[in-house]
């Protein structure tokens, strides 16, 4: 089954066209990997798919509705969940605070249980539950800002998780990690994945984009180069010249 | 007896408290920096006024038709505001400022240059109140406000406002109508603004464009900013230093905006969190006397 198509996708920055008539759909379960040099377009992507941009051109249909043109809270409300790049947590607020942000998301549009307390003992343990399912089991009272890196990345995927999403988009999640923390990253992905939740994952890390992705699709400026399972890519001539360079 | 100087001080504070605490809760809780807050509360102020001196209402229903008109204003002129974020949200509503003032100051119909006399002090069972009872209202509003503060800031609007404040599109990623919050906030601490405007034009009795100028916008945040911005404690001592510190000093009433604008420099430079905010010397001190660790980070 379709969990996200995408057709026929152009967006274009200030004449530089940073996704050119990209096509390509999630199946509900598997874990894609986009890959592709910088500049490639991987972010824009995520951005058009969560309506943080609006594509020039093209469709995206989420469980067969389409949702371009919708801003960011109404996809987030769908069940399309997001990591950053370069992370985002709210840096003054608590880890638990951090999470509840994304729990509240089915109360903000009610302005009745919008104006209700958010601490509840409910919520909290809920919350907990979540940094724990991330490996994060102590410090839940700290400031995001204080966090290690590694830490950051753990609590932006906790955050994602909170909206009860079933696409999960990754961006570069291991970007910056040391090696045992990218194992362990790997292993928090599969588990996910098993847990029923459909993952999109940018990376750079070729261990990690072979060992768990079921499926790659190559972008390079912009251009869908290549799709098809991990073996098969690595040994597609046009992937490995956009990597390495014409010979 | 409190001396009737006394009490005009304390009125005059309190009306402060109020602005300060609305403007809280747009540049504080949601992170929308506002240069233009005495906007809203001149614009409650000419409502409550022109329907006493004019339309012929008492103080009771003015002041709340004060309070519904600039939320209604504040709502509007948030649209502007929505696509422009920090400086250019500052200028823009620094321009709101100037435009507002000057229809209270070019349009015949709020009184021109000559501003709007004879607006009487409110009356309860016939009788007009007394200064000391003006006193009771004002404080009557403030503990409401007060209330009003706490239940949002534990609410989930308090949390989407927090987000809102910290990382904009990521707030909007995690579910958030960014728009919706925005223009909540400002609608919110515009209609408190405008509560107080109403509350300072029947206490004066007297209102001229000047008194809602981009300097008293600035007079509140100063206020906020002082105290520190963010918290519930920090615009209401604010209010009460920089309130009372002209009464106390001539000096600093004749030099008011330079003092403040010295004041916001060495704060911004020192002091960011102001004298009470989470991070200041005088929080993380009075943690440390209480044994609490507050993180230091930024």
């Amino acid at each position: 089954m379709t969990l996200l198509e995408i057709e026929h996708l152009t967006k274009e920055f200030d004449g530089v066209t940073a996704l050119q008539d990209v096509t390509l759909e999630v199946r509900a379960g598997e874990i894609l990997g986009v890959i592709g040099p910088n500049g490639a377009g991987k972010t824009t992507l995520f951005n058009c798919i969560t309506g943080m941009q609006w594509p020039e051109r093209g469709a995206i249909r989420f469980r067969g509705e389409p949702i371009q043109g919708r801003r960011p809270h109404e996809i987030a409300r769908r069940g399309i969940a997001r990591t950053f790049q370069i992370v985002r947590p709210f840096p003054n607020l608590s880890l638990t605070d951090n999470v509840l942000v994304a729990h509240g998301h089915q109360h903000y549009s009610h302005l009745r249980s919008s104006t209700a307390a958010y601490h509840t003992r409910t919520n909290l343990e809920l919350v907990h539950g979540l940094l724990e399912r991330v490996g994060m089991t102590t410090g839940h009272d700290r400031q995001a800002g204080t966090l290690p890196l590694g830490l950051k990345k753990r609590l932006e995927i906790a955050r994602a998780l909170a909206l009860n999403p079933s696409l999960l988009l990754l961006d570069e999640p291991s970007g910056g990690l040391r090696h045992e923390e990218s194992q362990q990253l790997l292993e928090l992905i599969r588990r996910l994945s098993q847990e029923g939740i459909t993952v999109v994952l940018i990376e750079h890390n070729m261990p990690i984009v072979m060992g768990v992705c079921q499926r790659l699709v190559v972008l390079d400026h912009g251009i869908q180069i290549a799709e098809g399972d991990p073996a098969a890519i690595q040994r597609n001539p046009e992937v490995i010249e956009a990597y390495l360079g014409k010979r | 007896m409190l001396s009737g100087y006394l009490v005009t001080v304390l009125i005059t504070i309190g009306i402060y408290v109020i602005l300060a605490l609305s403007l809280n809760l747009i540049t504080g809780y949601a992170g929308q920096i506002s240069l233009g807050h005495a906007a809203f509360m001149g614009i409650g102020a000419y409502t409550s006024a022109l329907l006493y001196t004019k339309a012929g209402f008492s103080f009771w229903p003015a002041f709340l038709v004060a309070g519904l008109v600039a939320g209604l204003v504040g709502a509007v002129l948030a649209i502007p505001c929505l696509r422009v974020r920090e400086d250019f949200l500052a200028i823009t509503t620094m321009g709101i400022n100037f435009v507002v003032e000057a229809t209270f100051l070019y349009v015949p119909f709020f009184g021109a240059g000559m501003g709007i006399g004879g607006i009487n002090p409110p009356s309860l069972f016939g009788k007009e109140i007394s200064k000391p009872g003006f006193l009771l209202l004002v404080g009557g509003v403030i503990v409401v406000v007060i209330f009003l503060d706490r239940w949002l800031i534990r609410s989930w609007i308090g949390l989407a406002w927090a987000a809102l404040r910290e990382d904009e599109g990521a707030a909007g990623a995690m579910g958030i109508d960014v728009v919706r919050f925005k223009v909540l906030a400002f609608t919110l601490g515009s209609a408190i603004a405008g509560l107080a405007g109403s509350l300072y034009a029947h206490f004066l009795t007297f209102i001229m464009p000047v008194n809602f100028n981009f300097g008293q916008s600035i007079v509140i945040l100063s206020m906020v900013v002082f105290g520190g911005i963010g918290t519930l404690r920090g615009p209401i001592v604010g209010a009460i230093v920089l309130g009372a510190l002209p009464e106390i000093s001539r000096p600093a009433m004749e030099y008011r905006t330079l003092l403040y604008g010295l004041l916001l420099l060495l704060l911004m430079r020192y002091q960011p969190d102001g004298i009470l905010g989470e991070r200041s010397l005088l929080a993380r001190g009075w943690n440390a006397l209480r044994g609490r660790v507050t993180p230091m980070n930024n």
